[in-house]
């Protein structure tokens, strides 16, 4: 079976003054036709860098990719001249951001901003441009949107601007849509509206998403898969059902312990010991094996690859089975 | 944006007023008797009480400010000691000219400046980088008459290429006229140049690293159109603050370099007015270029909004 | 900390070093220079630079290095004490309009507004012209002109820290006006002051070069650099060198005030260049 999306191999390292650090390593990803794949993890794990090295908009001095493939409609994307990869950005694969506040330009208005889309990619009129934008604002549900696409970012709610993000996005119907973080900046109550307005514009257009977030909540609502990432690498992956209530690795169960949830008996939250390591110190062998409840020996010498411990379901552990 | 506009236009008037109550205290602050310093202090009495007389000086303060401001609202800044013309039309005659050098110094100046600062911040930290920041650093530092007493030095006396001094207006005669304006403009514009070159790059700089390049990166827009449209507008405005103050820069300077080059503008006027103690003359001039520049910041300020939507929103 | 990025970073140690330079030329120039700056000796005039005159002579055959060297001096001193009155002036009325605002505030502003309206070498023209040559009145007029510049910056940083809370808290505790502006929002303001006086310096130097030139600063025989500038644009062809040198003296001074200035913004910015 063809994947819609497949990452091999992918490494990348900035350099930087303090050193080199190895913030992606050996990442492997698959994503298929019409799914949600959610990846987690915590601040700096890498998910980010791996989102923008796929779309290689990572800032080449100090960033720099070391390896790896990702194929797309039979291309290696990171073989693509620089011309053809601008083709791809915006119209087959898009990006939205986490701060809605920053990531709009403010000179420009909101409408220009998604007319832009249009203009590049499929060589619209500036007027028809303009039209489409109208409609792209309707369609994330902007309340009178051919005044609202005459506005500035900055007199527009962040709850608004990230529809705008959504629209610019969403506008030349992308096979593809990775999500980072896009929740995380917005007051709960716009959480929920935005989640449910993504949700739906899949089900519609019919395309996959990667939502990349440290939030179990929003993941469990809406992904069908499940990345779990840990310094800079995927610790586990597998169906969400399955990460959820029947995981592998150590590190997803601290995650998943440190999270309230109300669909199970009360307990204590439980903290994972330790801290995350820094990505340029980080310990010999398994990357967790300092923080983890049932670290070997074996743990402390090699890192383990993902082995398989079910159907679809993968885990980067020695341990054969799980031991709680 | 209306608002704004007419906000900050009212916000002229009473700086305005005060420059006018500076420019009119200037006479004022002659240490003794501004009659006898024009005058001499030999001269006749009847003289003094005559010119005293004229200059208004023999009626109380206020009345003084009163009628010189009246007259200002007139148009009328009071005639010449020395020649008895109205100085508003010296200065007005002369107007064109200091603006035209004005102008070409800015022009010039704006031409070499932004595409280096551009360059540079694109650059940033190459050779490239360095040696034109090296060259800025140097600018700045060199005293816009003594370029010019250097330009006329290589330019006129060694290689015969440029006239030393005098003035042919462009519009009379365009290809003389610009050949007279080439060096004061050159005098003038590097100092210019370099302060906005070093200002544009490090506001690219700054704008580069904005997230919103990212998202314009994302959305597969062409390098050339990050840089030129959604860079560059956003980094322009502090650029255009740099201008504005300059443009002071140019204004003050042009009377030397009116002065070095023999060119018949208001600045020229107002050494010549200086040195005969014409203080009528002196006063109007200082308060006409004052009041062009009030008006320039007040443009720059406006135009400021347009380049960055923000500011006429969120005010203090 | 701030002490060793200073001296870390190449532009402030640039600056600082012809800075020291500057200073040290000003207070041993009597000492170093070969000849009398004033003493005139016609049978010596404009002489190219040579052995004995290194920078040659000027039209009244006085040695232009001496006389550069003693220029330092005045240049300096008026550069220096002109900034100093100015940001004294200008530090107490922009924290007084910050501290106390409403129409105190609205008065102090509208009268830097207006002095800063002028074009800065016209207004000191203008200055001069009336009250007369001299190094002290050059000193009143430069000030006068500067205070401004140091007068917003002060009241933008009294202004911020009005705001926070700690000010509050210590107002609670029944600290006195000037015991919380002392304490809490000079360093604040700091950072900034110290860059534009650093950079009001090399500006003062220019506008006195000016001035000089201009025959309405120090008047002649004293060998400012404007002076001496003057001079040598009479004998332009005759004697390139009565030229070239004071020019190169203005433009290593203010370079290197401005180089320092330059260092010490980059120094004491909080946000990083990489």
């Amino acid at each position: 079976m063809d994947h819609l999306l497949e990452v091999r191999d992918l490494s990348v390292s900035f350099h930087l003054l303090e050193g080199i650090v190895p913030a992606v390593a050996k990442v492997d990803l698959v994503l298929d036709e019409g799914e949600i794949l959610g990846i987690v993890g915590e601040s700096a794990c890498g998910k980010s860098v791996t989102a923008r090295s796929i779309m290689r908009i990572i800032p080449t001095p100090p960033g720099r990719i070391n390896s790896g493939r990702v194929l797309f409609e039979g291309r290696n994307l990171m073989e693509l001249p620089e011309e053809e990869m601008q083709e791809v950005r915006g119209e087959k694969i898009s990006m939205i951001f986490q701060e809605p506040m920053t990531s709009l330009n403010p000179a420009f208005t909101v409408g220009d901003q998604i007319s832009e889309v249009f203009r590049f990619h499929h060589r619209t009129s500036k007027a028809e441009a303009w039209e489409k934008a109208v409609e792209e604002l309707r369609r994330v549900e902007i309340p009178d949107p051919e005044k609202r696409a005459r506005s500035y970012p900055h007199e527009l709610s962040g709850g608004m601007r990230q529809r705008v993000m959504i629209a610019i996005a969403l506008a030349c119907r992308p096979r593809i849509l990775i999500a980072d973080e896009p929740t995380t900046a917005l007051d709960v109550t716009i959480q929920a509206q935005i989640l449910k307005l993504i949700a739906q514009l899949q089900r519609e257009i019919g395309m996959s998403v990667m939502l990349i977030t440290h939030n179990l909540g929003i993941v469990a609502s809406l992904a069908q898969r499940v990345a779990v990432m840990y310094a800079g690498r995927i610790v586990e992956e597998g169906p969400a059902e399955i990460i959820f209530n029947d995981h592998h690795h150590p590190y997803t169960r601290g995650l998943l312990r440190s999270v309230p949830r109300l669909d199970l008996p009360q307990r204590d939250l439980q903290e994972i010991q330790g801290t995350v390591p820094r990505l340029n110190d980080l310990p010999e062998g398994c990357t967790f094996s300092n923080r983890c409840d049932f670290v070997m020996d074996l743990c402390r010498r090699q890192e383990s690859e993902l082995r398989p411990v079910g159907e679809g379901h993968v885990s980067r552990c020695w341990l054969d089975q799980r031991v709680w | 944006m209306k608002k704004y506009v007419i906000r900050r236009l009212f916000t002229v008037i009473p700086v305005l007023w005060l420059v006018s109550v500076l420019v009119f205290s200037l006479i004022h602050l002659v240490p003794g008797d501004p009659v006898l310093v024009i005058l001499g202090t030999t001269a006749e009495k009847a003289q003094v009480e005559s010119m005293r007389h004229k200059l208004g000086l023999d009626r109380p303060i206020l009345v003084q400010y009163g009628t010189w401001v009246a007259g200002l609202l007139r148009g009328d800044l009071g005639r010449s000691i020395i020649s008895d013309e109205p100085v508003m039309e010296m200065i007005l005659r002369r107007m064109p000219v200091t603006l035209t050098v004005a102008a070409a110094a800015l022009l010039l100046s704006l031409s070499m400046s932004i595409p280096t600062g551009i360059l540079s911040a694109l650059r940033h930290n190459t050779y490239t980088d360095y040696v034109f920041m090296g060259l800025v650093i140097l600018a700045v530092s060199m005293p816009s008459f003594w370029l010019a007493l250097l330009f006329i030095l290589l330019f006129s006396v060694q290689l015969k290429l440029l006239p030393m001094m005098g003035y042919v207006s462009i519009f009379t005669d365009l290809w003389e006229g610009l050949r007279y304006l080439v060096l004061p403009a050159m005098s003038l514009a590097f100092i210019l140049a370099a302060l906005v070159a070093r200002m544009t790059r490090s506001s690219m700089l700054e704008v580069l690293r904005e997230d919103y390049i990212v998202t314009a990166l994302s959305k597969g827009t062409p390098r050339r159109f990050i840089v030129f449209k959604h860079a560059l507008k956003n980094a322009f405005a502090p650029v255009l603050t740099i201008i504005g103050f300059q443009v002071g820069f140019l204004l003050g300077g042009t009377v030397v370099i009116e002065d070095i080059y023999s060119i018949p503008g208001v600045g020229r006027l107002i050494f010549t007015a200086i040195t005969n103690r014409d203080y009528p003359v002196v006063q109007g001039c200082i308060l006409m270029v004052t009041i062009v520049y009030v008006f320039v910041n007040a443009a720059v300020d406006l135009a400021y909004a347009y380049f960055d939507p923000r500011v006429s929103f969120d005010r203090k | 900390m701030f002490v060793k990025r200073f001296f870390r970073n190449k532009l402030s140690l640039f600056g600082l070093a012809i800075v020291i330079i500057l200073v040290l030329v000003s207070f041993l120039a009597s000492y170093i220079q070969p000849y009398d700056p004033l003493k005139i000796s016609i049978s010596n005039r404009t002489q190219a630079p040579s052995k004995g005159h290194t920078f040659g002579t000027d039209h009244f055959g006085r040695d232009i290095y001496s006389r550069i060297l003693s220029g330092a001096k005045i240049s300096l001193t008026v550069g220096i004490v002109s900034v100093a009155l100015g940001a004294f002036i200008g530090i107490i009325l922009g924290a007084v309009a910050g501290y106390f605002g409403g129409w105190i505030d609205y008065a102090i502003t509208l009268i830097m507004d207006a002095i800063i309206s002028f074009p800065a070498t016209l207004l000191a023209i203008g200055l001069m012209s009336v009250m007369g040559l001299g190094v002290t009145n050059i000193i009143i007029a430069l000030g006068f002109i500067g205070i401004p510049h140091y007068g917003r910056i002060m009241r933008g940083a009294v202004l911020s820290i009005r705001e926070k809370e700690y000010v509050e808290a210590a107002r609670a505790s029944g600290s006195g006006h000037l015991k919380l502006i002392l304490i809490h929002v000079l360093p604040n303001a700091m950072a900034p002051l110290i860059v534009v006086t650093t950079i009001g310096v090399a500006n003062a130097i220019l506008i006195e070069a000016a001035l000089s030139f201009l025959g309405l600063g120090v008047p002649p025989p004293a060998p400012s650099w404007g002076n001496m500038l003057a001079d040598g644009r009479n004998f332009l062809i005759q004697a390139p060198w009565m030229t070239i040198f004071p020019g190169l003296a203005i433009s290593f001074t203010v370079l290197g005030f401005n180089t320092l200035g330059d260092g010490l913004r980059d120094v004491l910015d909080p946000k990083l260049k990489q």
